[in-house]
């Protein structure tokens, strides 16, 4: 099996654990964990593709190093943003 | 079907027929034309902002967010993004084959039809929304909604514009390029899906 379809794979099994983490009633909040377990998926999913669909592993090492930082920089912001602003608000009031 | 490595050559971004590779800086070692990366550089940044922005506005009032969200259909969004990175793989499997001297126009046709099929769904969700009155003046939730999965759907017509360009004017260097926008497209939609689907 090549590796563009491992990462097939890899990406259908990560969109299913994400649809499998984010489902049910929405009124009930994800948790952190929920939150943790679908950002990390996103940001997985997106590194393997510019890795092994966009050809990034035939790049200088620098723009591996530099698109994984803005990938895990966007998924901390989120997480940040989802589970410690309504701390935060909570804190406050 | 079978794939083989990927190029080792970084073709020269203006086709010079000399044989003299144009001097993109440290752009030059990315695969494709540097052109595409500058442009795939833009929309993450562009996306990316829209994303945090997203999650401030849904941080003001998450209840209202929180019930709009309940609203969409959450499969039909993760059927969706399995669609587009089947699609994805097809892409990349043409740019191996064509790097290999094989036919790569199956690959670049279904992966094309994928597009299509994506944008049916999208289609679909917008059509139901619409007939249920959710629309842009709903609520900051659903304009937001209809802007992000709106443009992105924008990228994913244009790109099935581009890939039917490049399968038939198939030098590699176009093929690469169009492959590149489509795997954007492809990129932006994998985070998209949980931010605005998923996440609350």
């Amino acid at each position: 099996m090549t590796i563009l379809t491992r990462t097939w794979m890899l990406l259908m099994l990560l969109t299913a654990v994400s649809m499998w983490a984010g489902h049910g009633d929405s009124a009930d909040g994800l948790g952190p964990l929920g939150i943790g377990l679908v950002l990390a998926a996103a940001t997985v999913k997106a590194d393997r593709i510019l890795t092994h669909y966009l050809d990034l592993h035939r790049a200088d090492g620098g723009w591996r190093v530099s698109f994984r930082i803005l990938l895990t920089l966007l998924g901390v912001a989120l997480f940040g943003i989802y589970v410690f602003y309504p701390m935060i608000g909570a804190a406050l009031h | 079907m079978t794939e083989t490595a990927a190029p080792t050559t970084v073709v020269a971004a203006d086709g010079a027929a000399d044989g003299e590779a144009a001097d993109w800086g440290p752009l030059s070692s990315l695969p494709g034309n540097p052109m595409m990366w500058i442009l795939i550089l833009g929309e993450l940044a562009a996306f990316g902002a829209m994303f945090i922005g997203f999650a401030v506005t849904r941080a003001l009032d998450p209840a209202t967010f929180d019930a709009s969200q309940a609203q969409l259909d959450r499969l039909l969004g993760g059927v969706n993004t399995m669609v587009l990175v089947t699609s994805g793989w097809l892409v990349a499997i043409a740019v191996r084959r064509r790097v290999s001297g094989r036919s790569h126009r199956v690959a670049m046709l279904g992966a094309m039809a994928l597009g299509g099929v994506f944008l049916a769904v999208k289609a679909v969700e917008y059509g139901d929304k619409i007939g249920r009155g959710l629309t842009l003046e709903t609520n900051s939730f659903f304009q937001l909604y209809y802007l992000l999965t709106g443009f992105h759907a924008m990228h994913v017509a244009a790109g099935i514009v581009i890939l039917g360009i490049v399968t038939w004017w198939d030098s590699l260097e176009n093929l690469e390029t169009g492959a590149a926008f489509w795997h954007m497209v492809d990129l932006i939609w994998v985070l998209l899906y949980p931010i605005v689907y998923l996440l609350r």
